[in-house]
């Protein structure tokens, strides 16, 4: 059930948005889990979900026009959608930290990047005064800014991109996460910044013993850094697996679609072979599998038409939603955010949770 | 009046530089975005422009087109010296030399329907009359592959790559030989991109374009030009036909570049060349050699000379040898001698290759 | 591993959510009224304007027939009985009379017309004046934009009132090309020359932001020049703060005739308007007449609220921020 090698489970997450034009199914079934000192990658275009599987997270979601419709989020055994507000608070900037994809706008652009730091210091620590500016000196040099003790008494405006990258995961680094969410973090910043970013990650990531969750589109920074990986598309899972595997064999024909379109290095083609067609809207979604009108597979498979597939582990460790993938019909239906000891048989109905569920109903959060 | 080498654009020198209007206290100065760089593009062929920010490589797309005016340099296009045109005949040079956009949201008016937008071009130069303009919208729609019907609609209406093929479309409105397309799929998500790229490269073939592709995405000017040009701090520092500046990088900067670029091969986690901080301001740019703070062969090289020839500079709080020649002598492009469309900009690879 | 892949039939990309059928498109402006529909406040407030705009465009019809003696009417001016001056609320008049015995109801629905009339005509003038300056100022920059700036910059360093006093003073002598300046044309001339200043800022500032963004450079790469950008590209994307200014500037407009009229600088003698109805109310509150004033001062602030709470609704439905294209 609730286990200790997690440090997080994400159950049965959906995450639903009411708007003027109807109800966004933004996220709609997620189930996935990161263990303590892993890189999990959760990869997908724009539009699929991933930012918003991130912000329910944290519960960052406005409360109209959005809501957590159902799920459950465990963080070290604790369901986050039951914390109070100031309880979650706690949680927030202290044990899971969140870092962004504009620097420039997620500093406040009014006060000393010393300030901000201390901010978070203060939140999350019991320290003031000198003794939270000696250690936010600290953290600016954990992060590999130079200089500290000068830096950190300077405004946003005058560090480059880079660097205000770096002040971001100090922030986060200030309340000792255990969890570092890291939405599109380098995707602003150039090829060399990015290189220098995603290696202070890492290197965070192993000296602190840290979790990072990494939201990207960038498939090739996926290869260089992460552990495990999650293809998102249309507010579903396709894909989950390791690195290493996905990248030799990926199964679902979506992620086979995105390694073709992409141009890699060293390998030039004369032309990209393309997935046709657009993302569909969240407010107008196929029928059956969501994947279905631009799939080479099953773009006329009355199957893939009328029913949507969920997560199989159609090998070991390797889950994937599509009813054509070799070995799909006779692999179980496990769930990924279970550790692989707790086995729990498969059960027929197809949107039965595989842990008690919580109340369904629409949470209220701070 | 044609260049019969084939050479559609041709740049020499050419030099932009915004001034710095100072405070009472200020002294002046300007942001030196190119300063002194060379290109050819040749006929149906792409000419890949790489760099970071701050190299300079938008605003030579811009430049070239005339939309920002160059400090200094020569802009030929097909044999003819644009500084030297004026009125009809220059706006008929600039009616065959188009732009597509990065940003899809903002490179098309909101306001607009996707017919008005596309058809600016044909009405702002007078290039057809009033009944025909509905027929050569309609062609141009579905040359870049989308319906005809759209032609009321508005351009929130659309995705991101809509959007872009409607750019596209409007650049070609003016039947142009050049486009300088911006950093075209920098915005778009990988799929579309692809599609953007492969419609792109389909309109070369059709129709004869030249390109001048600016982007910061290594892989792909890999795979879409026939030749790349690299810039740093708004000079060319390395040149050459596309596979072989990915085979054989010979500028540091290259090099540090191409190693800093993710792989995606998760077998493969390199290593990567580490550049000690962060690109200089335009402003007031090193001396020498631009990229001479930030080298690591210039680092290398100085450990073996003697303190004559070498050059002590601060770099990243630390004092830090150099070789003397980077820091005072600014590099010009030279060709490797074995293959001479190949060129780069470092002094102490042209010595010691 | 896997086969190269061709799609059979290329479909026409579908538009997002969107019904994807040809036609007309749905723009920005369609947006926003659609969005306004939906207001409920917006709506109400719409309807009261209508009526305040309907009951104006009888009290001018009344006008211009009575000024003719169509119909048997007379001029409001003349619909005097001493008898029954100063009379509380009756039967017969429903809100009294005032010092020369007229209905004060009628009296105050005639003040509709000249309230519209200043509201609408000043603004008539002075956004477009506004709208026109601030885009040249913002596009053209440098010296166009030096001078526009100074001579903004120093008529808003006059306080408004003052000015406004000033210029109708002035026009009480003057006679410019020809127009008596000395009534409500000249409150509305005096108020246009003010009030064209804030339109102005919004759309230089504007106009500044426009004029860097990609679209323009596109129009200027397709062969547009200055003027062509001006008029297709700029005057469009601005246009929806011209008609904010105008809701906004209507209200001030009222309030300012309001307080000309009251200090005998308004309208005309013998005209009647909410600002001379409070403006005889003086003397009546001593002597125990609240009618006329209550009256006066109940519409216009049925009115300015109503067109206080629909130009904040508009200003919402047309914010391009508050879009999510």
């Amino acid at each position: 059930m609730n286990d200790d090698r997690a440090l997080l489970q994400v159950r049965n997450l959906k995450t639903h948005f009411h708007t003027e034009d109807g109800l966004v199914r933004a996220v709609d079934g997620v189930n996935f889990r990161i263990r303590p000192a892993e890189c999990f990658a959760l990869v997908g275009e724009s539009g699929c979900g991933k930012s918003v599987t991130a912000f329910s997270i944290l519960r960052l979601i406005p409360c109209p026009p959005g809501q957590i419709a159902d799920g459950q989020i465990l963080f070290e055994g604790r369901d986050l959608l039951t914390l109070s507000g100031s309880r979650m608070r706690q949680v927030r900037g202290g044990q899971i930290g969140m870092i962004f994809q504009e620097p420039m706008s997620s500093l406040n652009p009014v006060y000393t990047v010393g300030w901000q730091i201390v901010e978070a210091i203060r939140l999350h620590r019991r320290l003031g005064g000198a003794a939270a500016r000696k250690l936010a000196i600290e953290l600016l040099a954990q992060v590999g800014i130079s200089a500290p003790a000068q830096r950190i008494d300077e405004y946003p405006h005058q560090l480059s991109g880079g660097m205000r990258q770096r002040v971001m995961i100090a922030i986060a680094l200030a309340g000792q996460p255990k969890l570092l969410i890291a939405d599109e973090p380098t995707t602003a910043l150039d090829v060399t910044i990015q290189a220098q970013i995603l290696e202070l990650i890492q290197g965070l990531q192993r000296g602190r013993d840290l979790s990072v969750m990494l939201i990207t589109h960038d498939l090739a920074v996926v290869a260089e850094v992460a552990d495990t990986v999650a293809v998102m598309y249309a507010s579903k899972l396709a894909e989950l697996t390791d690195v290493r595997r996905l990248f030799a064999d990926p199964l679902h024909p979506y992620t086979q679609g995105l390694f073709r379109s992409i141009p890699r290095l060293g390998q030039k083609a004369d032309r990209l072979q393309t997935i046709p067609g657009n993302v569909p809207s969240p407010l107008a979604f196929p029928s059956g599998c969501k994947f279905h009108p631009r799939c080479p597979i099953g773009h006329d498979l009355p199957r893939c038409r009328a029913e949507e597939p969920w997560l199989r582990e159609v090998a070991p460790g390797h889950w994937a939603a599509c009813w054509e993938c070799p070995g799909y019909q006779t692999a179980p239906q496990t769930d990924p955010s279970e550790p692989p000891s707790a086995t729990i048989s498969p059960t027929p109905a197809r949107d039965a949770p595989t842990a008690p569920a919580p109340a369904a109903g629409p949470r209220e959060h701070a | 009046m044609s260049d019969p080498n084939g050479t559609i654009l041709r740049v020499r020198g050419l030099k932009t530089h915004f001034p710095l209007r100072g405070g009472l206290l200020r002294r002046r100065g300007a942001v030196r975005a190119v300063d002194g760089v060379d290109l050819d593009v040749l006929r149906g062929q792409t000419l890949g422009l790489v760099g970071e920010s701050g190299s300079g490589k938008t605003t030579v797309g811009r430049t070239v087109l005339g939309l920002i005016p160059a400090t200094a340099g020569q802009i030929c296009f097909d044999g003819q010296d644009l500084a030297g045109l004026r009125g009809k005949a220059l706006k008929s040079a600039r009616r065959r030399m188009q732009i597509i956009f990065q940003d899809p949201v903002s490179s098309l008016d909101p306001r607009m329907t996707v017919s008005q937008i596309i058809s600016e071009p044909i009405v702002a130069n007078r290039l057809l009359p009033r009944r025909r303009r509905g027929r050569r919208v309609a062609e141009l729609l579905e040359l870049v592959g989308l319906s005809a019907r759209y032609v009321n609609r508005y351009p929130h209406e659309f995705s991101g790559g809509q959007r872009q093929r409607i750019g596209i479309a409007r650049a070609l409105a003016s039947q142009p030989e050049f486009i300088v397309c911006d950093e075209p799929i920098s915005a778009l998500d990988v799929s579309i991109a692809a599609q953007i790229l492969n419609l792109l490269s389909d309109l070369q073939d059709r129709l004869g374009l030249s390109y001048l592709f600016i982007a910061h995405n290594l892989a792909v000017v890999e795979h879409f030009a026939d030749e790349v040009a690299v810039m740093y701090l708004g000079k060319i520092v390395e040149r050459a036909p596309s596979l072989s500046l990915y085979a054989r990088p010979t500028h540091p900067y290259t090099q540090a570049l191409l190693s800093a670029v993710p792989k995606g091969d998760p077998e493969q986690r390199s290593a990567k060349l580490r550049l000690p901080g962060e690109t200089p301001s335009p402003i007031d740019p090193p001396t020498g050699c631009a990229f001479h703070p930030r080298c690591a062969l210039t680092r290398q090289m100085a450990q073996d000379l003697p303190m004559a020839q070498v050059h002590t500079i601060v770099g990243d709080g630390e004092p830090v040898r150099v070789v003397r020649r980077c820091a005072e002598q600014t590099p010009q492009l030279q060709s490797l001698p074995d293959t001479p469309p190949h060129c780069h900009a470092c002094l102490l690879r042209q010595e010691y290759p | 591993m896997v086969e190269p892949y061709r799609h059979p039939a290329t479909q026409p990309p579908a538009s997002p959510a969107k019904q994807a059928e040809a036609g007309p498109g749905r723009s920005l402006w369609g947006d926003a009224a659609a969005k306004l529909r939906r207001d409920r406040v917006a709506m109400i407030c719409l309807a009261v304007i209508a009526v305040y705009a309907l009951v104006g465009l009888g009290a001018f019809v009344y006008d211009l027939l009575a000024g003719y003696g169509f119909l048997g009417l007379q001029p409001f001016a003349q619909m005097t009985d001493y008898r029954s001056s100063n009379q509380g609320p009756s039967w017969s008049h429903w809100l009294g009379t005032d010092w020369a015995g007229r209905d004060v109801l009628f009296k105050t629905v005639l003040g509709v017309k000249v309230s519209l009339t200043v509201g609408l005509m000043s603004n008539l003038i002075a956004v477009p004046l506004g709208m026109l300056l601030g885009a040249l100022a913002g596009f053209y920059g440098r010296r166009t934009d030096a001078v526009i700036t100074w001579l903004y910059s120093t008529l808003s360093s006059i306080p408004g009132i003052i000015l406004l006093i000033a210029l109708k003073f002035a026009f009480q002598e003057l006679s410019v090309w020809g127009l008596d300046l000395r009534g409500i044309t000249g409150v509305y001339l005096a108020l246009a020359v003010v009030s064209w200043i804030g339109t102005c800022r919004l759309v230089r500032a504007e106009t500044l932001k426009l004029r860097e963004l990609d679209y323009v450079l596109a129009a200027r790469a397709g062969g547009r020049g200055g003027l062509g950008i001006l008029i297709h590209h700029i005057f469009p994307n601005v246009f929806h703060l011209g008609i904010i200014s105008f809701s906004l500037g209507f209200v001030g407009a009222i309030s300012a005739e309001v307080i000309l009229s009251y200090l005998g600088l308004g309208v005309e003698v013998g005209q009647t308007s909410w600002g001379t109805m409070i403006n005889s109310a003086r003397m009546d509150l001593v002597a125990g007449r609240w009618w006329e004033l209550t009256s006066a001062v109940t519409a216009m602030f049925i009115l300015v609220l109503a067109l206080n709470l629909f130009g904040d609704r508009l200003r919402d439905a047309l914010d391009p921020r508050l879009r999510n294209v």
